[in-house]
């Protein structure tokens, strides 16, 4: 079980110099505002190609482009949580759980089910059937970690899961996280800026950095 | 308009005032009039007998059709103009725009140039294959309407999918959701309000249309006189069924406009 990237991907500005391989482990992703992180994520859940170079997961070519092999997004079988938790607005919290997994062919009844237990243990149980926007911040961000593993995804890409939530939550909502993660084979990455969030949840951390730019129209950022 | 908001500097003078109401009475005193003169007692009579009725039966059928090819042709344009980057984009979409300023009547010209039988660009070809003549023809009401209708369903559509986040069919692809699941679970979802308000204002604008039609499919009694062409000639041989028609053709924009309040000419604009 294993991601390897290898290659480089341009977004405007920014260009991301990639080189890692990482096992079955939980990485913090660090480093400044617009380095690169959410780019990174999205270059590993595909909503981004390459430009060059490849990406392989647990064996399986994702992205090669001199083969001109791209898979997209949703065969990738990837849990995401976005920087601001994009819940679908026009489905409950319970429904926005259970999606992932009627994608994937689990019939309504059970994938609501499912959804219902999961939301139990992490104690949202109460949210099933709100909206969106009837849901605070943290409630939102809990509902999205819930959705976003609940379909045992063979790749989590957590955006700052745990950003909007206040200090007693987050000490709550990172050791259920945890336990969650540990539980689930494959790789995990978190991008986040807080110290306990890295010293507490994850095996190993990348940081981002930018060496001096040696031009103006471009940023690179070295990742190793 | 509340005091409350004015601020020292910005002060409304007292000519914006006057020139404001009289721009609002301008707008009121024809409609008024055209209440005043609206036989109450026997509108129902009127719109529901002779060429009235005719023509009211012929609106509603050829702009409900006119509506759909609007749709069907408006939301794929609106798709490519609002979502696909490429060369010339802002020229096409003044091109699509065109019909919404162009004089019906010319649109009604082009038309024939396009479609007329004899000495129209495809025309003589649709009618020796497929045996079709647009012109004088219910066909071709449908067909007038739907070229004036469309821009607005195309406009109405693509500020509707350029105010939808990507994120969220970006967070359905990763949930699994495949790109024509994402189109039909997703984004047409979340296109709902758009798409009401274009097809309505579509609707509305085929259910009023007059140049085009007049010039292009003819003012024949049951066949092509529309409800817009039938209140024209009974001005002159029965105003009281002209009044009774043209108040319910302004009920039905005025249904259209509480209907689509807000999504489309409000906030978005």
């Amino acid at each position: 079980m294993s991601v390897v990237l290898q290659g480089s991907v341009r977004q405007g500005r920014l260009i991301l110099d990639i080189d890692v391989v990482v096992g079955d482990e939980i990485v913090a992703i660090s480093g400044v505002n617009g380095i690169g992180k959410t780019t990174f994520l999205r270059v590993l859940a595909g909503l981004l190609p390459l430009n060059a170079g490849i990406l392989q997961v647990n064996g399986t070519v994702f992205d090669d482009v001199d083969s001109q092999i791209f898979v997209p997004a949703h065969l990738r079988n990837v849990g995401m949580v976005f920087q601001d938790n994009v819940l679908l607005p026009f489905l409950s919290a319970l429904d926005n759980v259970a999606y992932p997994m009627m994608a994937t062919g689990v019939g309504r009844q059970q994938a609501q089910q499912l959804a219902i237990d999961a939301m139990g243990q992490h104690g949202i149980g109460h949210l099933a059937q709100m909206k969106p926007t009837q849901l605070s911040g943290g409630q939102q961000q809990r509902v999205a970690l819930v959705r976003s593993l609940i379909s045992k995804p063979q790749l989590v890409l957590l955006d700052e899961p745990l950003s909007a939530l206040d200090v007693d939550a987050r000490r709550e909502v990172r050791s259920w996280l945890r336990d969650q993660l540990k539980s689930l084979p494959g790789t995990k990455f978190i991008v986040t800026h807080d110290l306990v969030d890295i010293a507490e949840l994850c095996d190993r951390e990348i940081a981002f950095v930018q060496p001096q730019s040696l031009s103006n129209e471009t940023q690179t950022t070295i990742v190793r | 308009m509340s005091t409350k908001e004015r601020r020292v500097g910005a002060e409304t003078p007292p000519f914006v005032w006057i020139g404001a109401l009289f721009a609002l009475l301008f707008l009121l005193l024809p409609l008024v009039g055209l209440l005043k003169r609206v036989a109450w007692s026997g509108i129902f009579g009127s719109v529901t007998s002779g060429p009235a009725s005719e023509a009211l039966r012929l609106s509603l059928i050829t702009s409900v059709f006119a509506t759909m090819i609007a749709l069907v042709l408006g939301l794929p344009l609106a798709w490519v103009l609002a979502r696909i980057e490429f060369r010339g984009r802002s020229m096409v979409r003044a091109l699509v725009m065109l019909p919404m300023v162009l004089p019906p009547v010319v649109g009604g010209v082009a038309l024939l140039g396009a479609y007329g039988k004899s000495n129209g660009l495809i025309g003589g070809w649709l009618f020796d294959v497929f045996g079709l003549q647009l012109t004088f023809s219910p066909l071709g009401v449908v067909i007038a309407e739907a070229f004036v209708a469309l821009p607005f369903l195309v406009m109405a559509v693509e500020s509707g999918l350029r105010s939808i986040d990507p994120r969220f069919e970006e967070s359905a692809a990763t949930m699994g959701l495949g790109p024509s699941e994402r189109f039909w679970k997703v984004t047409l979802r979340l296109l709902a309000p758009s798409l009401i308000a274009g097809v309505a204002v579509a609707w509305a604008r085929a259910l009023g249309e007059f140049g085009a039609t007049i010039t292009f499919a003819g003012n024949i009694e049951g066949r092509t006189q529309t409800t817009p062409l039938a209140v024209y000639l009974l001005l002159e041989s029965d105003p009281e069924a002209a009044y009774a028609l043209s108040f319910v053709l302004l009920a039905v924009c005025v249904a259209v406009l509480v209907a689509m309040r807000g999504s489309w000419m409000g906030r978005r604009s």
